[in-house]
């Protein structure tokens, strides 16, 4: 499910806890990253919503050249500015996701759940496992044809009532809050 | 046809489980509410109908209500059983809710000056479901209130004493019996102090002093007339009347100010009943509600300059869970104390939580460097203050930096002086504030999440914020959340806070 390192180290230093597969592998107390097919997701996302601003503001464009609304010069600068607007958003949607995936680290342990999250301003988000009022595990269409999940983690906080953890693949989602409502097999020692 | 008169008359000790019906003044109070909900219509009824017809149509808009109302309040039966409180509704469609003893947290009450005269209480029984109440009695008499309160506690403190919680829980008498413990009573002088502090109540003063005007009490004062006649004459006298008009208006909204505390607070008086604080305040209407030891989230002690000055502190709690979010959470809910002096301070903290004593914990400043970063902020701010100033009044404002610039960097050094966590066994505190300091107590049973954050100024520095969450937190104007750590200090007291927490049991 991870193909990462710190995944593979913990499966070899594993037997801590007595508990099957899948659920073990997520709740070792490291830090993982997200599952990267959850890039590919937000670079649709972002290309969609590129191709969809992109095509509101040219008519503007077209219209305005063809029908000689502005001087020449205004023109070039619109056109321009428009180019301008869809490479940036085109540039931002393919970079992004990717940076967002490398700041974003979550961790599952018997403490609780650490998430760590923020390109710039960087957060590390922490509940402990008692705290866990409920959980959600949603999908949205894309994320379904990418085996991904968000997960949603509530609490009875204000600022921090629900935490959300966009981009896990759907079985870590599962296993993921499986072990964290499931405090009787292996409580905290 | 009231069930509750011959009940009230005899008032057996023991509770019965015979159904019974609100208040017959119930229906006094709903018509009322509805005749508030119709003023609008009623003052176009009173425009636009004619002469006679104006009470048809009032019965037209009213008639309806009432006898819904009135069919509502047939149907609205309560009785109290054993271990739970039943309240059925309706006759076409029955709706029986069976809310348990045990679970109830709060029973709120408040009596209006109109409540008092025919002797009923408002009454909302709160479970920890949260949203709305899990049953409002409106409206019960005095007698009916006290029944239903004792038996809810008598219910309640029975597993409890068997569990052996709380101080001096009683031994199968019902809890009523217990007399409750006196912790504060604020004295009437120090509720006028704290309805000198300008920041309360001053929203609602605008709000009365904008009714006023739309009324035309001013015109009724001939005041404007005086300002007129005052601006026709010369320069001098006008500036005289305006200032005048002013310190009168600031003398108004202080006094306002000042009745709203005592309105609201008027003989506060806070007491402990087992693991219990119950809350009663109130000049006209009286409020009075229960703070369950175990509901506390969050603690909060304010010293505002000028109680300060005067050795005093005011104590608020947050709460969470049972109705009332919001704007209808019950004023009462957060005073936990209006006004303590400093010496009584300890003694009220250690009755919210065995361990809790600022004097021991162990403060600790903010990063060694955090000054610095203070003092540049200071020193931006002042300068934009300025170059605003300068816009203004070209080109003296310039001037202004003289002012702005050691103001800001006194402040700087104050706050950074005066900001202080500490790691206690019980939770974190936190401190800040140079005007109005404030102390904020955070358990570690109530500890929902800890956050740290890292702005791009805070990693290049090497620091970081952190911040603790519990339930309902924000409403006492006071959170943990401590700038300018260094960024290793502030990773491990988080990583700390949330292993304590984790161990920490949140039943409570």
């Amino acid at each position: 499910m991870f193909e990462t390192e710190s995944d593979r180290s913990s499966e070899r230093g594993q037997p801590a806890e007595a508990v099957p597969g899948r659920r073990a592998a997520i709740a070792d107390g490291r830090r993982h990253p997200l599952a990267p097919e959850q890039v590919v997701a937000d670079r649709i996302v972002g290309w969609i919503l590129t191709a969809v601003f992109g095509t509101l503001a040219l008519p503007v464009l077209v219209l305005g050249w063809t029908m000689d609304w502005f001087p020449a010069w205004l023109d070039w600068l619109l056109g321009a500015a428009w180019v301008a607007f869809v490479g940036g958003l085109g540039w931002t949607s393919q970079r992004w996701p990717h940076l967002e995936h490398r700041h974003t680290r979550i961790r599952v342990g018997p403490v609780g759940l650490d998430l760590w999250r923020g390109v710039f301003w960087r957060r590390v988000i922490s509940v402990p496992r008692s705290r866990v009022q409920h959980t959600d595990v949603t999908q949205g269409p894309l994320q379904r044809k990418y085996g991904l999940a968000t997960l949603t983690v509530h609490t009875a906080g204000t600022e921090h009532a629900k935490v959300e953890v966009a981009g896990l693949s759907h079985a870590t989602a599962l296993a993921v809050r499986d072990y964290l409502l499931c405090r009787e097999d292996d409580d905290v020692g | 046809m009231s069930a509750e008169a011959p009940v009230a008359r005899s008032a057996p000790p023991a509770v019965d489980s015979r159904t019974r019906r609100l208040h017959a003044s119930t229906l006094v109070f709903r018509f009322l509410r509805h005749a508030k909900g119709l003023i609008l219509p009623v003052i176009l009824v009173l425009f636009f109908a004619s002469e006679d017809q104006w009470e048809l149509w009032l019965g037209v808009l009213l008639a309806p209500a009432m006898i819904y109302e009135v069919y509502r309040y047939l149907g609205l039966r309560y009785r109290l059983e054993d271990d739970e409180l039943v309240v059925t509704q309706g006759f076409l469609f029955k709706n029986e809710r069976h809310v348990p003893l045990a679970r109830i947290q709060n029973i709120d009450s408040s009596q209006s000056l109109l409540h008092r005269l025919f002797g009923v209480v408002d009454v909302r029984v709160e479970t920890a479901s949260g949203g709305e109440p899990e049953a409002e009695l409106k409206v019960l008499s005095v007698r009916m209130f006290d029944e239903v309160r004792q038996h809810v506690f008598a219910g309640r403190k029975g597993p409890e004493a068997a569990a052996g919680s709380g101080p001096g829980v009683g031994d199968g008498a019902p809890a009523d019996a217990r007399p409750a413990r006196s912790l504060n009573r604020t004295a009437a002088g120090d509720l006028l102090l704290l309805g000198l502090d300008p920041g309360r109540g001053l929203g609602m003063v605008f709000v009365v002093l904008g009714v006023a005007w739309q009324l035309g009490v001013f015109e009724g004062l001939a005041v404007s007339e005086m300002v007129k006649s005052a601006l026709r004459t010369d320069g001098k006298v006008a500036l005289l009347a305006s200032i005048a008009l002013a310190a009168a208006a600031a003398a108004l909204v202080v006094l306002l100010s000042l009745l709203a505390t005592l309105a609201v607070l008027y003989d506060f008086r806070l007491e402990r009943l087992g693991d219990e604080f119950r809350v009663q305040c109130g000049l006209l209407t009286r409020h009075s509600t229960t703070i369950p030891e175990r509901r506390i989230q969050f603690v909060a002690i304010l010293e505002p300059w000028l109680s300060r000055w005067l050795g005093r502190a005011t104590i608020k709690v947050e709460t969470a869970g049972g109705g009332g979010e919001g704007e209808r959470a019950p004023l009462t809910r957060q005073w936990f104390v209006p006004l303590v002096r400093r010496d009584a301070l300890p003694a009220l903290l250690r009755e919210i939580h065995p361990r809790l004593d600022l004097d021991a914990a162990q403060w600790l400043p903010l990063a060694p460097r955090a000054i610095r970063r203070m003092r540049k902020e200071a020193v931006i701010v002042a300068v934009a203050l300025t170059a605003g100033a300068l816009l203004l009044v070209r080109p003296w404002g310039g001037l202004a930096i003289l002012v702005f610039l050691p103001l800001l960097l006194w402040h700087a050094h104050q706050l950074e002086e005066r900001t202080r966590y500490a790691r206690t066994p019980y939770g974190v505190v936190y401190r800040t504030g140079v005007l109005t300091r404030k102390t904020g107590v955070a358990f570690l049973d109530r500890i929902q999440a800890v956050r740290t954050g890292e702005s791009p100024f805070d990693r290049r520095h090497g620091m970081a914020s952190l911040h603790v969450d519990t339930a309902g937190a924000g409403k006492v104007g006071h959170a943990i959340d401590i700038p300018y750590l260094e960024r290793d200090v502030a990773q491990a007291l988080r990583e700390d806070l949330v292993a304590a927490a984790e161990l920490a049991p949140s039943s409570r």
